[in-house]
């Protein structure tokens, strides 16, 4: 269902819009109807793969027919004898599938259809899938279909997973708002490092989320990324790092005061880190006035800082004094 | 009167009751016909208009047309005498009369009933209040079985070829979070779940956590609003099967925590700290909120997402959280004055998908819940929790914008749940 501009046209328009989807009707029914009853009767000749195609190029999540399309081919491929041949035919779904794709990208069946395609090829251009994702991403970076389709073509492919990250990371210095581009990079580290993300590796994260978050404070994508990140570094004991982190979080909001998204990341980041909390001397300032000689330890500044982030972020008061039962 | 008040009756003089009715009534009568390839999941459109009148308390809309739905479901039921081979319930009539001429020696080349259709088929059975006798249970338990990957997840339809052994899962359907609802709403329906394997169903839906808290489509992807969903309602489907205690809505001063046991069960595995799975899925849900909610972060408001996350956090007993006057508004704003329903943004078509989960998310809200009638609607978990006595003030049951609650486990009001609770206990051994 997609959202379509009301025009409310004259009865005269409606009357011949009206007959035309009844035309238009008609001949999809003829058709579905005469291809259900072909594969009840079991024909598989690839004769009918010409009325699927012509179905499924107006309407993409017609499982069943792409069931069929898919049985009459596995038929076709079974009586190839050459490699050549079953690769030919499989380009043509590919064409036909990219086709599809350009009138509806964001077809679950259509991404199927094209990803079982290329397990049926004998010598799949991995790289040209690549190319079909880099295109369809210039379209719309959001689009998860794609994302998991380039996902399923760099394991099949065994496309170098540090290239992506460098792909990953050219998409964000782009654009700090494409928050698909940040996810990739949590799907691709733990691949790259399966024991533990080291050190090094996370001070470039951090250094590219900071650039974030110091450009565009406002922008979410950094923010939830930064929580992947402090969970790896929770895992593998980075307790320098962490402290380093908390500082520099600390830093700028100590600049953005009225920023609920800094104030937020760094009341999250104190509880994460209990040792922060406790310690009983440590100085916090709250609205750049050092409490006349009083000091505050992270439990009270937090304390105080939900009840700021609740006149921050209205919309949200329920949750962030719900943080309060995690002091 | 404060200004808050006065939006809200503001708000309660613009809901278009009556319009709405029109257009879920309008859309009924045209069927069939007027839904050009949608036709294949006609099911689907008959159960967002079925319930949205259920939600909208038409009840003579639905007493008007149940007879003829009820029969046109059942028509729908697979009933093809190949031996061995699952049910289910086929999008549309166009499906079923061919089958019907199949030729039964061709082997079982079909046009298979869909996961999702057979969900929508029993959801309307159970609105329109029928008892289910006519359906082909245990069938359907070996038709989920026959959709079941071996990662755990749900194709949609029923697979190709079933008798060659090479068939491999990716010659079959996709399969996704959207499907192990499906599966787990069936199974707790038909109140047989031997067509799912729990714990590898359980260990897809973990892989598909994601670092924000919510829950994807699949391990590795981005999380999203409606996954999510399926995600959390799956999980508490299964709770509810595995404690072997009747559906409820989970309550403050309620004994049910069961979903939260899994979680607690789940954060022990993944070694959590800083408030657990259930925190960081709460949070990420109400990040989603901007006015309306929207599915993913940097993504526009959608009217359907008030249910799809609004559910989620009333699964998860955090529906505090949510900012009703700000969702309220937003759903106001996506409503068709003119043709009725709701539309997925403001100024566009409404439809009727749209339409009842925008009214589904509406009902979760206090405001929209006369106190009394929920008691006896929820009828198994009466515990109320102690700020709906401090709520804001509540319309009379007879003021327009009254809805009735949907269930966010099953996405059928409340009404069709407690009917759905009775059959089960009426099988029950």
């Amino acid at each position: 269902m997609h959202g379509r501009l009301k025009v409310r046209s004259p009865e005269e328009q409606q009357e011949l819009v009206r007959k035309e989807k009844e035309k238009k009707l008609h001949s999809f029914q003829k058709a579905w109807g005469h291809l259900v009853d072909q594969r009840a009767k079991g024909n598989l000749s690839s004769e009918l793969l010409v009325p699927t195609e012509s179905l499924l190029t107006n309407v993409s999540d017609l499982y069943s027919l792409w069931n069929y399309r898919r049985e009459i081919l596995l038929n076709d491929l079974a009586s190839c004898d050459e490699d050549g041949k079953k690769d030919a035919i499989c380009h043509y779904e590919l064409c036909f599938t990219e086709s599809c794709l350009l009138r509806d990208p964001k077809s679950y069946s259509t991404w199927h259809h094209r990803r079982w395609t290329l397990l049926q090829m004998v010598h799949p251009d991995w790289q040209k899938e690549l190319g079909l994702c880099d295109q369809a991403l210039r379209m719309d970076e959001r689009n998860f279909h794609c994302w998991g389709y380039r996902r399923f073509v760099v394991e099949k492919g065994s496309v170098p997973l540090d290239s992506e990250l460098a792909f990953s990371t050219k998409l964000i210095k782009e654009n700090f708002s494409n928050y698909s581009s940040w996810h990739y990079r949590t799907t691709l580290l733990p691949l790259l490092f399966p024991q533990a993300i080291p050190e090094a590796q996370i001070q470039e994260e951090l250094k590219l989320v900071l650039n974030a978050v110091f450009t565009d404070p406002n922008d979410q994508s950094a923010w939830f990324y930064s929580q992947f990140l402090v969970d790896q570094i929770r895992k593998a004991d980075y307790t320098e790092v962490m402290r380093k982190l908390v500082e520099n979080v600390k830093e700028l909001w100590e600049e953005e005061p009225e920023n609920a998204w800094v104030l937020h990341a760094y009341v999250k980041l104190l509880l994460t880190n209990r040792d922060l909390l406790d310690t009983v001397g440590k100085e916090f300032i709250m609205d750049g006035i050092k409490m006349d000689g009083i000091k505050m330890d992270g439990k009270e500044f937090v304390s105080i800082a939900v009840g700021k982030l609740s006149a921050q972020d209205p919309l949200r008061s329920g949750y962030y004094h719900s943080l309060k039962s995690q002091i | 009167m404060d200004g808050r008040d006065w939006k809200r009756k503001r708000r309660a003089v613009d809901f278009q009751r009556k319009k709405h009715v029109k257009f879920f009534e309008r859309t009924l009568d045209g069927v069939p016909g007027s839904f050009g390839a949608q036709e294949t999941n006609l099911i689907t459109i008959v159960y967002f208009c079925v319930g949205g009148l259920d939600l909208l308390e038409a009840s003579d809309a639905l007493k008007k047309r149940k007879e003829q739905i009820i029969s046109f479901v059942y028509s729908l039921q697979d009933k093809s005498p190949l031996t061995g081979l699952a049910r289910g319930f086929f999008g549309n009539l166009s499906d079923t009369s061919l089958n019907e001429a199949s030729n039964v020696a061709a082997g079982g080349f079909r046009v298979g009933p869909s996961i999702a259709t057979t969900f929508a088929a029993l959801n309307v059975l159970l609105t329109l209040g029928d008892d289910l006798a006519g359906v082909d249970r245990s069938g359907i338990a070996q038709f989920l079985k026959s959709l079941q990957s071996p990662d755990g997840s749900f194709h949609v339809v029923f697979p190709l070829l079933s008798s060659n052994p090479s068939s491999q899962p990716d010659d079959h359907s996709e399969a996704d979070m959207r499907f192990v609802f499906c599966a787990c709403a069936i199974s707790f329906t038909i109140g047989d779940w031997s067509g799912v394997d729990i714990p590898r169903t359980l260990d897809f839906i973990w892989r598909s956590r994601t670092y924000e808290g919510g829950f994807a489509q699949c391990p590795g992807a981005e999380c999203h609003g409606g996954s999510t969903y399926c995600a959390v309602a799956s999980l508490k489907l299964i709770s509810s099967f595995l404690q072997q205690q009747p559906l409820a809505l989970p309550s403050k001063r309620g004994a049910n925590h069961i979903l939260l046991d899994l979680f607690e069960t789940q954060n022990q595995r993944e070694a959590c700290s800083g408030g657990g799975l259930r925190d960081a899925l709460i949070r990420w849900c109400v990040f989603r909120q901007g006015g309306g909610f929207a599915g993913r972060a940097n993504k526009p408001e959608d009217s359907c997402y008030s249910f799809w996350v609004g559910a989620t956090l009333k699964l998860l007993n955090a529906y505090e959280f949510v900012d009703e006057d700000c969702l309220e508004d937003f759903c106001m704003s996506t409503q068709d004055a003119v043709i009725g329903g709701f539309a997925k943004w403001p100024s566009t078509r409404s439809d009727p998908l749209h339409t009842y989960l925008c009214l589904g998310g509406l009902s979760l809200t206090a405001r929209h819940q006369p106190r009394s009638a929920l008691e006896e609607m929820l009828g198994f978990d009466s515990a109320l929790p102690t700020t709906e006595c401090d709520g804001p003030e509540k319309m009379s049951p007879s003021d327009p914008f009254v809805l009735k609650p949907v269930n966010p486990a099953v996405n059928i009001s409340t009404t069709a749940a407690t009917h759905l609770l009775a059959l089960l206990r009426h099988r029950a051994p």
